[in-house]
């Protein structure tokens, strides 16, 4: 195939099913959107009825159950009201980025959907040191999250996106800091290697093959919990205090845009913990014989640990209550980043005594 | 500054508390017990059977009247304090009787605080246990009770029955001999009365 493909693993894959050269503008167009659509639109459609399901039934009531089956299309039935809508923007805001700040959030956080490989050479891009990459674009996320409430000009907006800075401040160090574990153990900043020093079995994630990266995921666990604003972090839109927040005077489907951008921020985060720490896609069992349909049973894994990993943020968000400004700051820099970089001491130490093995070739 | 050893113990009992909160929750997330089932009731889907008698004793619900005792008093009309009771009558059958021609109450604007219930004389306006009366267009709410403006040949009718009663009295009268039919025909031919 086209040498270009190489540089995109997921249209490479595509790119063999076809017998007779055909551009690699097509392929990679189809890798794009098999990417986008599957993996953004189906996380939200899934990820936010999941969790409004999950939180009714933890608040004792039913939840959606109308539109669709079991509710199941609750979500679309929420775009189909909101495109319906007025779109008002307010008088003093700055009306280009009122207008463009979800536009950006959405794509940012495709961008960095497409870092993150659902299966081997599933990935939209594998270049070095991608890690940082993610990490990069999940502060850009936050700050288009603070220009978006800034753009409105509106009072109750500014306070809330300044309220999301502090957030800014608390969520970067423990992430990022916290992947100097793996990133010292796979050798290369990008994720595919440090998918690839791990294995499909329990004891070959990193977790447990390299134990000190547990607090190193515990770091990351809650760095990217403020990462999302979700409670217990929520302080630019929580229920009793800030409600709406940043988003008040967003109306119809710019509206919808946070909300889809809140549930895709919670599933791209359980997909990067999975990735980075618990195994990637990886599958316990040998299937090499498949061929290519590996790739689907490698992705089907991947998709029960990320859900896993979602369902257990659900659970967090409607069991704790939410925590002060000071709290939040007092959390990251006392706790988080002590717990990262003494992760990455211990990790050091490991390699050296282990000279580099895990627990997991022990087995 | 906390000694080490405090912030150690801090730092477990948050984990433990965290632990036992989150723990604390499954029995609502799964429905493991009765108490910890949902409550909803999907009106008007699936209702739980009790909900019909669940309604208090004395419930205000819509109103009705039974027009054969209502006398058309008119103190319902007076003692609504929204004043949407429209009684309209005319002189009926008998001497002093009300004919009921309209009877509507605006069951838009009724509070149902039960009021013209209270007031009414002969207990013909109560209240019924009806909750669910929405309706597709407002002026399906006006609830009529009156029996219609008498027309003429009801008139004629009336006219006729109280003639044919009068007849029949003063037949009586003549039968039984009895002073007030020589009275009745005396006064009614005009002359003064011994």
């Amino acid at each position: 195939m086209n040498e270009t493909l190489k540089v995109i693993p997921l249209a490479n894959y595509f790119g063999t099913f076809f017998d007779s050269p055909i551009p690699s503008f097509f392929v990679i167009l189809l890798a794009i959107s098999f990417y986008t659509v599957l993996f953004f639109i189906i996380s939200v459609a899934l990820v936010g009825y999941l969790e409004r399901k999950i939180a009714a039934d933890i608040q004792m009531r039913v939840g959606p159950n109308r539109a669709g089956p079991i509710g199941a299309f609750q979500i679309f039935a929420d775009f189909l009201a909101a495109i319906f809508k007025q779109d008002s923007i307010p008088t003093r805001a700055r009306r280009r980025l009122f207008i463009s700040a979800p536009l950006f959030l959405m794509s940012f956080i495709m961008i960095a959907f497409g870092a993150i490989p659902f299966a081997d050479s599933w990935v939209l891009s594998n270049f070095d040191w991608s890690a940082v990459f993610v990490v990069v674009m999940l502060g850009l996320i936050h700050l288009m999250m603070f220009f978006a409430g800034y753009s409105t000009g509106s009072a109750w907006s500014i306070l809330s996106s300044f309220r999301g800075l502090v957030l800014f401040l608390s969520f970067l160090c423990p992430v990022a800091l916290s992947l100097l574990a793996p990133i010292l153990i796979a050798g290369d900043g990008s994720i595919s290697s440090i998918v690839a020093i791990q294995g499909g079995a329990p004891w070959k994630w990193m977790v447990i093959s390299y134990p000190p990266t547990i607090l190193s995921f515990f770091s990351m666990f809650v760095g990217l919990l403020i990462w999302q604003g979700r409670a217990p972090f929520n302080l630019t839109a929580s229920e009793g205090s800030m409600l709406q927040g940043l988003t008040s005077e967003y109306s119809g489907v710019r509206a919808s845009y946070f909300e889809y951008i809140k549930s895709a921020q919670l599933f791209f985060s359980s997909c990067l913990l999975v990735t980075i720490f618990l195994g990637g896609w990886h599958f316990p069992v040998d299937i090499e014989s498949f061929g290519r349909a590996a790739c689907i049973f490698q992705c089907l894994f991947f998709l029960l640990k990320v859900f896993v990993l979602t369902m257990f943020s659900i659970w967090i968000r409607w069991a704790l209550p939410s925590v002060r400004v000071q709290q939040v700051l007092a959390l990251s820099w006392r706790i988080l980043v002590p717990l990262a970089l003494s992760s990455s001491l211990l990790t050091g130490l490991w390699m050296v005594m282990t000279k580099g093995h895990g627990m997991g070739d022990l087995l | 500054m906390m000694s080490i050893r405090a912030k150690y113990l801090e730092f477990t009992q948050g984990f433990i508390s965290i632990y036992k909160t989150l723990r604390g929750i499954i029995p609502y997330w799964f429905g493991l017990s009765e108490d910890h089932k949902g409550v909803t009731e999907e009106y008007p889907d699936r209702v739980s059977a009790r909900m019909p008698e669940d309604l208090p004793v004395r419930y205000r619900g819509f109103l009705q009247n039974e027009i054969e005792r209502c006398t058309g008093c008119g103190d319902c009309e007076k003692s609504c304090p929204i004043q949407c009771i429209r009684v309209e009558t005319e002189p009926g059958l008998d001497v002093g009787s009300h004919w009921v021609a309209v009877f509507d109450i605006d069951m838009a604007r009724c509070m149902f605080c039960g009021l013209c219930v209270e007031v009414c004389p002969t207990s013909s306006l109560s209240h019924t246990r009806k909750y669910e009366g929405a309706v597709f267009h407002i002026d399906e709410l006006i609830y009529s009770y009156g029996r219609g403006w008498a027309t003429k040949g009801m008139k004629d009718l009336w006219r006729q029955e109280q003639q044919t009663k009068e007849a029949l009295v003063e037949e009586k009268a003549v039968r039984l001999q009895s002073p007030v039919g020589s009275e009745l025909r005396r006064l009614s031919k005009g002359n003064k009365s011994e």
